[in-house]
């Protein structure tokens, strides 16, 4: 075989293939589009205004509160080796580009759990003397969510200390177009977390919300096609603890980088 | 006037159909020969043999889709055209490097290579493009379908450039794994 006849052979393409490529909405999403999303997060900032301090106060819970359409059933077990049947709501995301109109650009994410092997796969081996050694005492969910239609969004893996603190790594294809808006206060960022690493360049940024004292401290870097997303949630006493598990796990997934083909996540 | 109409005047023989079709999928076609030959003059001649290939082809041939149709012959004829002034020293330039990726989803490391019906290796690649998430098959098809720049394809999708590469090369090494699957590699 020859990669002339490979070119040629798609001459025999469905026609309805090519036809689809061509009635991609996203063609049109330009600069009209990234107006849209800008004013769509200016809404959602507005309503965070309502919303964030609730969600701080009660404790750090990401399901949305306030003014958000929620059917949140809670975080399945660790594995679905534990629970089979294992599956829920997990968010609602705000999503101003994509699609399906029907849906009011909010756009309904189901979940389910992780295998233990899907899990292990996202969970690189750990030498000894590194912040992974503390994973035996930290409590690990995971899953997959999806979009309401079934495409599979991002893998996410939450850490949870003895102490209940939580850092939350998110498992996305870089290249996905689905935006994702949490409810951030429009608050200046300001970095934690400087770092490269056989030229991947990270930095880390903390939030800190004046009514509260709480913060928000996220950091993010792509590496093979895939984005990985760093967040935790904490109070004054606890953000340094929790800085210290991102910094680890930041260091950590750049070192040893994991393969993530959401594709096979479907349903 | 619908693609059916135009193709009931290719079946009355009726000239008019060519330049109904020039009309209707003139500049489409231009846009797909380009994207092969670089050259505005090749790509021109090109699809006036397009015309002429389609005026040969139909009748026996009624196309549901006269744009795809002719889109095909276009990239068949352009891409002979291309080979031609390549084997001239003429080619290279967007198309081949187009060709070096696919060359990665055929590789092999056996010594003895089997030849393989066009048609029969394209039956593979439809059901490798049909089961892809909507968007990665989608790419893919921007790039080896239409021969679209990685650039164009990056605009047409809001990507940057890196993402689109990135994203295209992990299909074509899923592409070589189905391929393999599907028994066209050893």
């Amino acid at each position: 075989m020859t990669k002339e006849l490979l070119f040629e052979s798609m001459e025999y393409l469905d026609d309805a293939l090519l036809e689809r490529s061509e009635k991609n909405k996203d063609v049109i999403r330009t600069r009209w589009g990234k107006w849209l999303a800008a004013a769509a997060c200016l809404c959602l900032v507005l309503a965070g205004a309502y919303g964030l301090p609730r969600l701080l106060r009660t404790g750090g819970d990401p399901r949305p509160v306030g003014p958000f359409p929620s059917g949140v059933q809670g975080v399945p077990p660790t594995t679905t080796d534990e629970d089979p049947s294992a599956t829920c709501q997990v968010a609602v995301h705000f999503n101003p580009i994509t699609q399906p109109p029907e849906t009011a650009n909010f756009v309904a994410l189901s979940g389910r759990a992780l295998t233990g092997e899907e899990r292990s796969a996202l969970l690189p081996a750990s030498p000894e003397g590194t912040w992974m050694d503390d994973l035996k005492a930290l409590e690990v969910n995971s899953w997959v969510e999806l979009f309401g239609w079934g495409e599979p969004y991002q893998v996410r893996l939450r850490f949870r200390d003895k102490e209940g603190l939580r850092v939350d790594l998110a498992l996305r294809d870089a290249s996905s177009p689905y935006a994702s808006y949490g409810m951030f206060y429009p608050v200046t960022p300001e970095k934690f977390l400087t770092t490269q690493v056989e030229g991947v360049e990270v930095t880390g940024y903390r939030y800190t919300f004046e009514e509260t004292g709480d913060t928000m401290l996220w950091a993010t870097f792509e590496r093979d096609g895939v984005a990985y997303w760093f967040t935790a949630l904490g109070d004054a006493d606890t953000a340094k603890t929790v800085q210290a598990y991102i910094e680890g796990m930041v260091l950590w997934y750049l070192s040893y980088p994991v393969t993530v083909d959401l594709g096979a996540y479907a349903n | 006037m619908t693609d059916g109409q135009i193709v009931a005047l290719y079946w009355d023989r009726d000239q008019r159909a060519v330049a109904e079709s020039e009309k209707a999928y003139g500049a489409y076609c231009r846009t797909v020969a380009e994207n092969i030959l670089h050259d505005r003059e090749d790509a021109e001649e090109c699809v006036n043999d397009t015309w002429l290939r389609a005026w040969d082809s139909i009748p026996p041939q009624r196309p549901d889709s006269l744009k795809h149709f002719l889109a095909k012959v276009t990239r068949n004829l352009a891409f002979d055209r291309w080979k031609a002034a390549s084997a001239q020293k003429r080619g290279g330039g967007e198309t081949a490097l187009i060709l070096d990726e696919l060359a990665e989803c055929v590789e092999s490391g056996a010594d003895v290579e089997k030849e393989y019906a066009a048609k029969e290796l394209g039956a593979a690649v439809n059901r490798f493009v049909s089961g892809l998430p909507r968007r990665e098959g989608d790419l893919f098809l921007r790039r080896y379908f239409y021969a679209e720049p990685v650039g164009e394809i990056a605009r047409r999708y809001d990507m940057t450039e890196n993402a689109v590469t990135t994203a295209l090369f992990r299909t074509r090494k899923k592409l070589k794994i189905h391929l393999e699957q599907e028994g066209f590699l050893p």
